[in-house]
């Protein structure tokens, strides 16, 4: 019996799909952020109300569903670019329908918002050439999903605690999460927003904006 | 769920790097897969057993090399495997975000090759 060694990362092909996007995006000064939460937390909402307040800046937003095409269209009908993205059996996005999108591109826009499969688990293991990983944790969730699924909590650059509005009718311990954020990512920001009410947005998008800047 | 696409990862290097080139028969495929990889052992198998068929695989075992969940204490350096990455240093108390030693890792580590049948 022979051995032969391989010593070959599992995820190396994703990873250079990944890095060439990127290479495509620096190149084009284009802000990418990789949006992900558990289905229902609000993700398209919290993208149309962004959308709004970044009047004059060039969005497209890459929609990430197992199937059907109901956000791409919510996107659109507000006047914004849309791609949807289906991915049938599979949990997540990847590099490689990110890079399938890139070669259908033919305009240059200043911020690509991607939203990832709606799945605490799956997508984080998937870079997909994106500046920045965002994760959303909406009230009705509880403050115990980071304790269930720690490495997106861990992986993301920044929090969007979204249905902030609901926070009478429920039981969201904010102590508590700031405990387990200190264990796994204490320098990550945390933004509190409604989309309901449309409040709570200018943090974020004090943030983008100076994302963008950053990349000029 | 994820572990039907990197199961796919798996055979696609491994084509690359043998299909036409090794001519005797794959037996074992041995993994290094850390405990916080975020993925299955047992569903990496049970996808393998069902995507080697028709391949150069077709008789090859996945041998999973399980890494432990290592880490260090950011304050005092102290080192020690963990269950999770919601630990208390053993040597200090820290209980805040630690250093991670070990644990996330994923790769094919080799391959044997049956070359006396």
């Amino acid at each position: 019996m022979k051995k032969i060694n391989v010593m070959q990362d599992v995820l190396s092909s994703n990873d250079l799909t990944a890095l060439q996007n990127r290479e495509y995006f620096n190149k084009n000064k284009t802000l990418v952020l990789n949006i992900m939460s558990s289905p229902g937390s609000g993700k398209t909402s919290v993208i149309l109300e962004t959308i709004k307040r970044l009047n004059g800046l060039k969005i497209l937003v890459i929609e990430g569903d197992v199937a059907g095409d109901i956000d791409a269209k919510k996107i659109e009908k507000s006047g914004t670019d849309a791609f949807q993205i289906n991915t049938y059996d599979s949990c997540h996005l990847n590099a490689s329908m990110i890079n399938k999108v890139i070669r259908k591109i033919k305009v240059k826009y200043d911020l690509i918002l991607i939203e990832n499969v709606g799945n605490l688990i799956c997508p984080v293991e998937y870079n997909l050439g994106e500046n920045y990983k965002i994760v959303i944790l909406s009230i009705p969730e509880g403050e115990d999903k980071p304790v269930k699924y720690p490495k997106i909590f861990e992986k993301s650059d920044l929090l969007l605690i979204n249905k902030i509005d609901l926070l009478d009718y429920s039981d969201f311990d904010f102590e508590k999460l700031d405990e387990t954020l200190k264990k796994l990512n204490k320098n990550m920001k945390a933004v509190k927003l409604s989309c309901k009410k449309s409040t709570g947005f200018e943090d974020w998008i004090k943030w983008i904006k100076e994302k963008i800047t950053d990349l000029a | 769920m994820h572990e039907y696409s990197v199961t796919e990862s798996i055979i696609n290097i491994l084509k690359k790097e043998f299909d036409g080139k090794e001519k005797n028969k794959i037996i074992k495929i041995n993994l290094i897969i850390g405990k916080y990889s975020g993925f299955s052992p047992e569903s990496i198998d049970f996808y393998f057993k069902i995507l080697k068929k028709d391949t150069i695989f077709s008789d090859a075992e996945l041998n999973f090399i399980i890494k432990d969940i290592a880490l260090e204490c950011p304050d005092c350096k102290y080192k020690f495997i963990a269950d999770s990455v919601f630990a208390v240093c053993k040597n200090c108390g820290y209980e805040e975000k630690f250093n991670m030693i070990s644990g996330k890792e994923f790769l094919i580590e080799s391959v044997e090759i049956d070359d006396e049948g």
